[in-house]
């Protein structure tokens, strides 16, 4: 049964309709958004590697090699299998660097626009047999189910129809970072559709042919030649050299880096096609050998090749070899507008723009969108006339293979690039031109003159003859070996470029090379003003700001390593529209960099982070257990309960912990990779100001932080850098500790106040007496009054009383005085030193604990000291009320006070039992006492002590047991204030 | 929380069964492709195959390319 061309043709329009709206809806939102991120959907979008050889040529393959036709299958499954060491590298690559094709990624790795023009032109001979092929595949199949011979306006009108979808879904973004969503949905449902239809028909030669498998056992026993020419090509030919072309095509070909890579929506979906793939292959090529049997049973009397709709004619209903037929278009539409895409892509970046790069006054995006539209067009077209212009002589398979062979040209350079450093620009071109020659030799010039164009076939076929070798496996062999000999000789004579050696070591996961050298231009704006003379200034605006976006920089951006990142980034971003070279070139020739510049060790040690950050999976053994290591450390500091910022040699900024963070309330990812002189004040004084000075250490150091006083102790030590070599090591970088005093000071504070009032509790009984009895006499007195009459006596009592008052008076002000509340320690005044003592005797006076202590004082009214007038008044009283604590009824205490040059001296001496040696040290600890429960709090020694040293003062204890102890004091007279000026000359 | 550790690393897991498949592969086509073996064998073996590879990246949690 057979159908009107119009019939088919109406077929094939539905369908390629129903596959635009697929591509409209997915673009549009209205099919979920999962749907195109779903494994699945990627595993499928790449089953465009089955295209109309896959589809009607698998049969014909069959029929003349037996099941070598799984070769092709078998390669690619290998290649899907050896995903992690093979696919992957190279989606991180394309990912990393916005590398969209074969070419960009070769260009890219040996740094060269020649390398990218000679893959883009290579790519183009070698694909285009591979276009004309599903062209012939689609009019053929027209012809076999018309019995008519189609016009080539047909021909036409399928190509015109597949422009069409891809300039308007293949084109969408010009970017890579935004991906074709509704071209994969697509390409996956062709997959599905070809799939699907293969297997029903699969499955109905099997049913309705065969009677069901039991038939088709029956069959294949009654036909034992069928099975014999199933299997006799497996052990007679050499079969390893087709598995090895289609390991190499199911990655290298166009169409399959595209969708691979460049149309990669998620990278995990690599993972699922690691096995879903090949499952995929299994699944699609499980029906050819039942096809195959079929024909032969129904005698079809055609090119196997086409059984698979030469079945349906012959022996199912209509609607089926209408589906047979949409399951060829399907598999041929998908192939040519993905490679006419990937083709375009390639073709723009390293044939047009080097050849005519548009005036930069002209919108760049539009007319690369344009270019790569016009170039879908030609490639499709050019594979038309491929098509029309050439005699098919050869098979679908023929025509297939070729193209394999073309593209295993590619796997030196390939292996080069992930596994082989060493490999150079000249030894990859070398090999490559070898390579091309020697296929255009082979395979190209029979091709051609099987169609015609050349007078001569070259001797090839004697010569494959001559080998004994099948010509697919020859020509291999002998591509192959001239291209990987000249690769690997010429890369072991010549030199990497510098830029060479980076894109090496760039491509190589386990490298970890940080970002060289400094950009001259100062900030983010200058990078504006200078790309826009090459890209035009709405082109470098929206670049500079992309580039800012993605590494969350603000727009005023001017450290010297973000700005190197920037760089960085604004060439990937341009590699991705332009090609990695052209990139290249317009960066390097725009945003130059400083070639005498070191790279700080922030720069380095950020990238090396941020590379085990990303690359953590890949680490092993040992790499593992030093990336804990390191992690642990990090972390280490990263938490430690002090602020820690570390500088490298030129002053930036490698370490700020998140204690930092807190303190001056500024995130590291702000600050890494800065020069300490561009934090913002206060810090850049502290920090940078600390820096600078010859003191390792500074205490109590004050500083206002929002308008309060905060006060900080701070340590620095000098390491050396670890990765500068050279002179410039011996530069060290610093590391600084940041403690914040404030609130120990406060609770420290309160602690003395607390003392403070303890003492004064304890004072009370003395000073309620020392009260009572002026009030008594006041009291006496004024009765007296009530009765007196002589004014003169009554002026006298008068005298009295108000000179009661003043006793009273002064007991309460000597008391509020001490016992009155200090928020901080740090409150400084200039007073005469014989007042705190004064103050202190005065207190200890007014008890009556101590009335059989005799308390002397010896204080010159000219000693003036700068401090704290309560605190050491406090000190004094704790010293004296320790001192008489330890004494006898009788005893006296002395408090000798004296000036020692630029010091006072403040001695309290006792006669009391003295202190044995082994409690020297722990008297001064908190909470420590000798005296019974109740009658002290162990903190007044430990208080006079850390007062004492916050006046950057000693006190020393002088006792024998039984003779008595001496505590002397010893404090500046001008405590100096804690500023980098004063430290300087400390 | 840090990545599963593989006893043997994935890679050369890989790299091993391509290389044993390459060793083997040819003693293995001269069994299987004998027409005392049914039809299907082949599709059978490349399963095996496929199950492989899901056995060696079963416990590949990597989110990187």
């Amino acid at each position: 049964m057979s159908h009107e061309l119009a019939t088919l043709f109406a077929a094939g329009f539905i369908y390629l309709l129903a596959l635009f709206l697929i591509a409209y809806a997915t673009d549009r939102g209205y099919l979920p958004a999962k749907w195109a991120t779903h494994p699945l959907t990627y595993t499928l979008s790449v089953g465009v590697y089955a295209t109309s050889w896959t589809y009607y040529g698998s049969v014909g393959y069959a029929a003349h090699n037996g099941l070598l036709f799984l070769t092709i299958y078998i390669g690619a499954t290998l290649a899907f299998v050896l995903s992690p060491v093979l696919l992957r590298p190279i989606l991180r690559l394309s990912r990393e660097y916005q590398l969209t094709s074969l070419a960009d990624l070769l260009a890219f790795r040996y740094r060269s626009q020649g390398a990218g023009i000679l893959i883009t032109l290579f790519m183009l001979l070698g694909t285009l047999p591979y276009i004309a092929l599903q062209i012939r595949a689609v009019t053929e199949s027209l012809r076999v189910l018309s019995n008519e011979v189609p016009p080539n306006t047909i021909a036409l009108i399928f190509c015109a129809t597949l422009i069409l979808f891809g300039v308007l879904f293949g084109t969408r973004h010009i970017s890579p970072r935004e991906k074709h969503r509704g071209l994969v949905v697509a390409i996956a449902f062709e997959s599905l559709i070809k799939l699907l239809v293969l297997l029903l028909i699969g499955g109905y030669a099997l049913f309705s042919v065969f009677g069901g498998s039991a038939g088709l056992d029956s069959w294949l026993a009654a036909h034992p030649e069928a099975l014999d020419a199933l299997y006799r090509p497996v052990t007679e030919s050499p079969w390893g050299a087709l598995v090895f072309l289609s390991f190499a095509a199911a990655f290298l070909l166009p169409r399959q880096f595209h969708m691979l890579f460049a149309e990669n929506l998620d990278p995990r979906g690599l993972r699922t096609a690691t096995w879903a793939m090949p499952a995929f292959l299994l699944l699609l090529n499980i029906s050819i050998p039942v096809i195959l049997w079929a024909g032969q049973k129904l005698q079809l009397g055609i090119n196997p090749d086409y059984y698979v709709l030469g079945i349906t004619i012959a022996h199912g209903p209509s609607w089926l070899s209408l589906l047979a037929f949409i399951g060829g278009l399907s598999a041929a539409s998908a192939m040519v507008i993905v490679t006419s895409i990937a083709l375009a892509s390639m073709s723009l970046n390293h044939l047009l723009l080097p050849a005519s790069y548009p005036d930069p006054a002209m919108n760049l995006y539009r007319w690369i969108l344009w270019g790569r539209r016009l170039l879908i067009g030609l490639i499709i077209m050019a594979g038309y006339g491929f098509y029309a212009g050439l005699k098919h002589n050869e098979s679908l398979v023929e025509l297939g293979l070729i193209s394999f062979v073309a593209v295993a040209q590619f796997l030196p350079g390939i292996a080069g690039l992930l596994y082989w450093r060493r490999a150079t620009r000249s030894g990859f071109i070398t090999g490559l031109l070898g390579g091309i020659c020697v296929w255009s030799a082979l395979l190209l010039a029979p091709l051609l003159y099987g169609s015609g164009v050349l007078i001569t076939d070259m001797g090839v076929p004697e010569l494959v003859a001559l080998s004994g070798m099948n010509k697919w496996a020859f020509a291999t062999f002998a591509t192959l070996t001239v291209n990987g000999g000249l690769f690997v000789m010429v890369s072991m004579l010549t030199r990497q470029s510098p830029g060479e050696n980076e894109a090496a070591h760039a491509c190589c996961a386990e490298a970890a090379v940080p970002l060289a050298g400094v950009v001259v231009a100062g900030s983010a704006n200058e990078f504006r003003t200078l790309l826009a003379g090459t890209l035009g200034k709405e082109m470098a605006d929206r670049e500079v700001d992309q580039a800012l976006r993605d590494l969350h920089l603000r727009p005023q951006e001017r450290r010297t390593t973000e700005l190197r990142r920037l760089r960085e980034r604004i060439e990937r971003n341009l590699s991705g529209l332009l090609g990695p070279q052209l990139a290249h070139i317009i960066v390097n020739r725009r945003l130059e960099l400083d070639p005498e510049a070191k790279t700080a060790l922030a720069d380095s040690m950020r990238y090396v982070e941020d590379r085990l950050e990303t690359s953590r999976s890949q680490l092993r053994g040992l790499n593992v257990e030093l990336d804990n290591l390191r992690r642990l450390h990090r972390q280490i500091l990263q938490d430690l309960p002090l602020g820690v910022c570390a500088t490298d040699n030129q002053n930036k900024i490698v370490l700020w912990n998140l204690a930092l963070e807190v303190m001056t309330g500024i995130e590291a990812r702000q600050l890494i990779g800065s020069s300490l002189d561009k934090l913002p004040p206060p810090w850049d004084g502290l920090l940078g100001g600390f820096t600078r000075t010859a003191e390792d250490h500074i205490y109590r150091m004050e500083l206002a932080v929002a308008g309060r006083p905060r006060w900080y102790n701070l340590h620095k030590s000098a390491y050396a850098d670890p990765v500068i070599e050279g002179a410039d090591a011996t530069r060290p970088g610093m590391v600084m500790l940041i403690e914040d005093l404030t609130d120990l000071g406060n609770l420290e504070a309160e602690l003395a106040h607390n003392d403070r009032l303890a003492s004064v509790g304890r004072l009370a009984a003395g000073v309620a007496h020392e009260i009572g009895n002026p009030i008594t006499g006041i009291a006496s007195l004024a009765q007296n009054l009530r009765h007196e009459d002589d004014p003169a006596v009554i002026g006298q009592s008068i005298e009295d009383i108000i000179g009661q008052t003043r006793r009273v008076s002064d007991i309460l002000r000597t008391l509020k005085g001490f016992s009155r509340g200090s928020r901080h320690l740090q409150q400084r005044e200039t007073f005469a030193l014989c007042e705190a003592v004064d103050d202190a005797v005065h207190l200890l006076q007014l008890t009556h604990k101590h009335d059989g202590i005799r308390f002397e004082a010896s204080c010159p009214t000219d000693i003036i000291m700068t401090g704290n007038r309560q605190q050491l008044s406090q000190v004094l009283v704790n010293l004296l009320s320790n001192a008489a604590d330890a004494s006898h009824g009788g005893d006296r205490v002395d408090l000798l006070v004296r000036a020692d040059g630029d010091e006072a001296v403040i001695e309290v001496m006792d006669q009391g039992q003295g202190i044995p040696d082994e409690l020297r040290e722990t008297i001064f600890e908190p909470f420590y006492t000798t005296k019974p429960t109740g009658q002290g709090t162990g903190l007044g020694l430990s208080l006079a002590y850390k007062m004492i040293e916050e006046h950057n003062g000693t006190l020393d204890i002088d006792s024998q047991v039984g003779l008595g102890t001496r505590v002397i004091v010893r404090l500046p007279l001008q405590e100096p204030e804690a500023t980098y000026e004063s430290l300087a000359h400390h | 929380m840090l990545p599963p550790r593989f006893p043997l690393s994935k890679e050369l897991a890989v790299i091993l069964g391509g290389l044993l498949l390459l060793l083997f592969i040819t003693p293995v086509a001269g069994w299987w492709a004998s027409p005392a073996m049914h039809w299907l064998t082949p599709y059978a073996l490349w399963l095996l195959v496929i199950l492989g590879a899901v056995f060696v990246h079963r416990r590949d949690d990597s989110d990187e390319p």
